[in-house]
């Protein structure tokens, strides 16, 4: 499996990496510190899933979404991002986003959205 | 303390090497924070960095959120609820909100000298708190939900 976690937060990136690594053993994980440089990292590695940040320097996270989409990028996109509007989360969620996930992105929430992206349940 | 005794809720050890991820990518942020808040001081406003001061805020509270850093993640959630009403020109006390986030910046260098020790610097935190909700009031704006 291939997977792109785009966050400025390189702490932020190592985290998600961290929980994932421990459900995807295998998984290729790669990362990018904003939207611009994750659109171009998404057309080259072409991920199975991709974690966005909302919040982002250059291109933000609703943008990135925005390109991916108008550019009919195949990948699954899961939005992470610390509390926000809800109008703003209704938006995104609109947008065909895979799923989305409140902040803090921790072990049970990785635990879940791992068993989701394996098929084992449903949202 | 601050909020409810017990354990570390996080999903990583106390000597977990990603605290220090955490510390110093927080240091750095604040460095920059404070440039750009010394900068609207000078201009009077806050045009220019609103964006990336909130965008900056926001990574602070979401990293303090996953290691489970109460005191860190309120205080962020209240400036940012701050900032973000300079985005929507509610509030518009440019030298108070200055003021505010320059003793965030320094309340936060002295909690990630010392992680393990919130008690000290409970009357800070308090202070800043309070500061933020009068000005807030003052100004009619009410703030979000705690996170």
């Amino acid at each position: 499996m291939k997977i792109l976690i785009v966050d400025d937060s390189i702490f932020a990136q190592k985290n998600i990496i961290r929980l994932l690594k421990e459900e995807f053993k295998d998984a290729e994980i790669i990362t990018a510190s904003d939207g611009l440089d994750g659109f171009e990292s998404c057309k080259k590695f072409k991920p199975d899933y991709i974690f966005i940040d909302l919040l982002m320097p250059k291109m933000n996270g609703k943008e990135l979404i925005m390109s991916i989409k108008e550019n009919n990028i195949e990948t699954k996109i899961i939005v992470v991002s610390a509390d926000i509007q809800i109008e703003v989360k209704k938006e995104i969620e609109n947008m065909g986003v895979f799923k989305f996930i409140n902040k803090p992105f921790n072990r049970e929430k990785a635990q879940k959205i791992s068993q989701l992206m394996r098929g084992e349940i449903n949202s | 303390m601050l909020y409810e005794e017990g354990d570390n809720l996080s999903d990583y050890a106390i000597n977990d090497p990603i605290y220090d991820i955490f510390i110093f990518e927080t240091l750095k942020i604040l460095d920059e924070i404070e440039v750009m808040v010394l900068e609207c001081e000078k201009k009077s406003n806050f045009n220019d960095y609103k964006n990336i001061i909130t965008r900056n805020i926001h990574t602070i509270k979401g990293n303090a959120m996953t290691l489970d850093i109460d005191d860190i993640a309120k205080l962020s959630h209240a400036c940012e609820d701050l900032v973000c009403n300079i985005n929507r020109n509610k509030v518009e006390n440019v030298m108070d909100i200055a003021d505010i986030i320059l003793e965030y910046i320094d309340y936060l260098r002295g909690r990630l000298d010392n992680l393990n020790d919130n008690d000290s610097s409970e009357e800070i935190y308090s202070r800043i708190l309070i500061r933020i909700e009068g000005l807030m009031k003052n100004n009619n704006v009410y703030r979000r939900n705690s996170i």
